[in-house]
């Protein structure tokens, strides 16, 4: 357990290694750091470039996806994911669905959100049971309406931080179902992102942002959660 | 489909479990690992089938194999064996692979390791020798007999200048279907890279043979001079052997290329290897013309305004052109102002389009001129300096000079051309490169945290406690409304008092202050005081213990009241006073009685 000062240490002295140049020991630290916190984003965020500088572009867009979801209106994160991203091999086309139109913010914002909200709806409705002021009820009726939104869109802002993985091998076969001895279904190269649905022992059910599906083997790729 | 494996699987490992009930487990402490392989000595082309046999266990993971970084290693399946003899059970777990070279040379394949509770087992290793295939990077070597596919890389010139475009071209040959085909390009170092267009499928006759050609091509331009190599491509695919199933009639490789294939028929999978192509890239020839361009190739340089009669102050665009066979990513035109014009550059555009001999590119430049003087004035010719690779030489591209006649111009021309003097002479900022978002040095970094589990979880207990809240005080406000609604009585009781005296004050007649009465005693009685009359006032007030007198007085004023309002009498300002005052002493005298 590393004392925060430790910490602090830990993190200046990772990020002059990646001003030298020298990648592997900056995410050795960073990786350090992130044992016991795996909530900075700024944290994921320098980690992702090291493993770009690295040439570890599959790492590099875990980390920068993990970075995403934590701050997920930081324009520098997006930058370095759209940059990494239009490098890669695979070009995935995303069908749109309802979770893009999710604005972008964390699920503890929802939350956070979602509890004032709840404060303003269940104030406005106890003063509403002692004094029937129209505006009290006014304010209940617009209270109920924000909170009801804000619930769906906590509920699916959890969704779509669901389960996912990045390849990191420079390619690898996706199967029809678990076993090397099943169809091969597609190919996919180092970089590519993918949802995990399911998982079998060492087989993750996977699905691409165009909505194909297959088995693949956790050694290729990296996963959250 | 998963689920059912896995419960056939769970139904087989039952079966298992039982049978180890009856027999010896006599392999548990024997694990060995063996490493097979059906050919040590291939070519480029040929491939290895490696088996990885591990006895003893059922429960292997996969192995992990030393000195596979020379080979591209497909995983081909895996199975278990179980063998029971004389009571005795052996059983065995095979993992398949299909190995293909990715250099030649010797190289030791193993061993290979398994990890089995902790412990490491090993195999021997094996020697393989790869020897130099019949690749190819010519079409010359076409048509091996008995070959039903092979691929070339070629360039259209071995020994480009400098900065010259030559084309490289990748072709596939087919007679026959390729699946899950996955195709690498070298990386072009030491070259500038352009994909010329999309992949071009064909036919083409071969000493008779018809083959199916699928043809993708680069533009390359070599940047430095000194002899350059362009790696090696690669095509691994698998095709279905021939008599083993199914044919996968109607998929030919066009259609598959990069998709997938039919499921039916034992594949193989093969590895096509095109030659690594050395270029002699040549320097440029000393020395250089002063204000050499940088270009190479083939091109003409033509100038054009779009009128030659124009007004002082007016502008003239002036449109020039250069196009040919080569790379004009990079030109830029001088600007060459004279004291009787002045220029202001736009941005170029460039088209490429694909010719006969190359690439042949047309950048046009725009500019808009502004004669500062009347009269005739002389646009000066611009010349540029490339070399010509054809003739090994420098030549000096020139325009024609333009001659235009600038016209005297009103003030109100002049001012709107020249923009009260000022003209923007302003360029879009040009970007040179893209790299990644710098790090974050901040220690402030180490507190940007998200919402710690501490923080959501009060949220969530807030979320759950405030319509707890909600329910219990609703509940306990219902039955205080409850507890009201059974003494509506006693409340109207209570405000009968209150309401007279807020309302007498206001009263202007008999009648006002007569009904204020009968609302009173309404409301006090739990009645409906305006219904009440001289002859039911007894026996409303007698459940009250009310004096006679009192009632006596009330039945008096209620025969004045309704004297004075049916039987037509007058009454005069005295009497109403006298009136009004009894009403007020006989609500006091009440207010006193009725408890």
């Amino acid at each position: 357990m590393l004392t925060e000062d430790a910490i602090s240490t830990l993190f200046v002295k990772a990020n002059e290694a990646y001003n030298k140049g020298e990648y592997s020991e900056a995410i050795t630290s960073y990786e350090e750091i992130l044992k016991q916190h795996n909530d900075l984003p700024d944290l994921y965020f320098n980690l992702g470039n090291a493993y770009m500088k690295s040439q570890n572009s599959g790492k590099a867009i875990f980390y920068y996806k993990k970075a995403n979801t934590l701050s997920p209106r930081d324009p520098d994160i997006r930058y370095n994911l759209k940059y990494v991203k239009d490098r890669m091999v695979d070009k995935v086309e995303a069908s749109t669905s309802l979770l893009d139109y999710i604005p972008p913010a964390t699920s503890g914002e929802f939350l956070i959100l979602l509890t004032l909200f709840s404060i303003a709806l269940w104030g406005s409705a106890i003063i509403n049971l002692y004094k029937k002021i129209e505006i009290i009820k006014w304010i209940r009726n617009s209270f109920t309406f924000l909170f009801l939104m804000t619930l769906i869109l906590f509920g699916l802002s959890y969704f779509k931080n669901r389960a996912f993985g990045v390849i990191t091998v420079p390619e690898t076969n996706v199967y029809s179902a678990i076993g090397k001895d099943n169809v091969v279904l597609f190919t996919l190269h180092e970089g590519t992102d993918f949802t995990i649905l399911d998982k079998l022992e060492q087989w993750r059910m996977i699905e691409l942002a165009d909505g194909k599906k297959g088995w693949l083997l956790n050694d290729k790729i990296i996963e959250s959660f | 489909m998963s689920i059912k494996q896995i419960r056939i699987g769970s139904f087989m490992r039952y079966i298992f479990f039982i049978l180890m009930l009856f027999t010896h487990i006599a392999w548990a402490k024997e694990i060995s690992v063996e490493l097979t392989v059906n050919n040590n000595a291939i070519t480029m082309e040929d491939q290895i089938e490696m088996e990885i046999h591990i006895s003893g266990t059922q429960s292997a993971p996969e192995p992990t194999l030393v000195g596979s970084e020379n080979f591209t290693i497909e995983g081909a399946g895996s199975s278990s064996q179980i063998q029971i003899i004389n009571g005795a059970t052996s059983v065995t777990k095979i993992f398949q692979y299909v190995l293909l070279p990715k250099k030649e040379g010797a190289f030791t394949l193993g061993p290979a390791i398994v990890n089995v509770e902790g412990k490491e087992y090993k195999s021997e290793s094996v020697i393989i020798k790869v020897a130099k295939g019949a690749t190819t990077n010519s079409a010359n070597t076409q048509g091996k007999e008995g070959k039903n596919f092979f691929i070339e890389s070629v360039v259209d010139k071995s020994d480009p200048y400098v900065n010259e475009q030559f084309i490289y071209t990748f072709r596939l040959y087919t007679r026959a279907s390729i699946e899950n085909a996955s195709l690498s390009f070298p990386e072009f170092k030491d070259f500038w890279k352009e994909k010329i267009g999309d992949q071009r499928k064909y036919e083409k006759n071969i000493n008779g043979v018809a083959w199916q050609v699928i043809e993708i091509s680069y533009l390359l331009t070599g940047l430095k001079p000194g002899k350059a190599t362009i790696e090696e491509a690669r095509l691994i695919g698998e095709v279905i052997v021939e008599g083993t199933g199914r044919r996968n009639r109607g998929h030919s490789v066009f259609d598959q290329f990069f998709g997938n294939g039919s499921p039916f028929g034992e594949r193989k999978r093969i590895q096509l290897v095109a030659k690594a192509v050395t270029v002699d890239v040549r320097p440029l020839p000393e020395p250089k013309p002063l204000g050499y361009s940088g270009i190479v190739g083939n091109f003409s340089l033509t100038s054009d305004v779009d009128k030659k009669v124009v007004k002082k102050g007016e502008s003239v665009t002036q449109t020039i052109t250069l196009k040919g066979l080569g790379s004009l990513d990079n030109v830029t035109l001088p600007l060459i102002e004279t004291a009787d014009y002045k220029i202001y550059d736009d941005k170029p555009t460039l088209e490429k389009k694909e010719g006969g001999s190359g690439v042949i590119a047309l950048k046009t430049f725009k500019r808009a001129l502004v004669p500062k003087n009347e009269g005739t004035i002389i646009i000066a010719p611009i010349k540029l300096a490339t070399f010509d690779p054809a003739s090994k030489t420098y030549k000096t591209l020139e325009t024609h000079a333009i001659t235009l006649t600038v016209e005297a111009g009103d003030k109100d021309d002049i001012h709107h051309t020249s923009n009260n003097g000022i003209v923007d002479t302003r360029k879009n900022v040009e970007v040179l490169g893209h790299d990644l978002m710098p790090i974050r040095y901040g220690l402030d970094s180490l507190a940007n945290r998200t919402l710690s589990q501490t923080k959501k979880t009060i949220l969530y207990l807030i979320l759950i406690l405030l319509p707890l809240l909600y329910i219990i005080l609703a509940i306990r406000r219902k039955r205080e409304l409850a507890l009201m609604g059974d003494t509506s009585g006693l409340s109207r009781k209570s405000k009968a008092a209150k309401e007279f005296l807020q309302k007498y004050k206001n009263s202007e007649s008999i009648q006002d202050a007569s009904n204020l009465f009968k609302d009173y005693l309404g409301n006090k009685l739990n009645v409906d005081g305006r219904a009440i009359t001289q002859v039911d006032l007894e026996r409303i007030l007698s459940p009250y213990k009310i004096s006679p007198e009192l009632i006596t007085n009330i039945k008096k004023l209620f025969d004045i009241i309704e004297g004075a309002q049916y039987g037509g009498g007058m009454l005069n300002e005295s009497l109403k006073k006298t009136i009004m005052a009894k009403i007020k002493e006989l609500f006091e005298a009440l207010e006193k009685e009725i408890r």
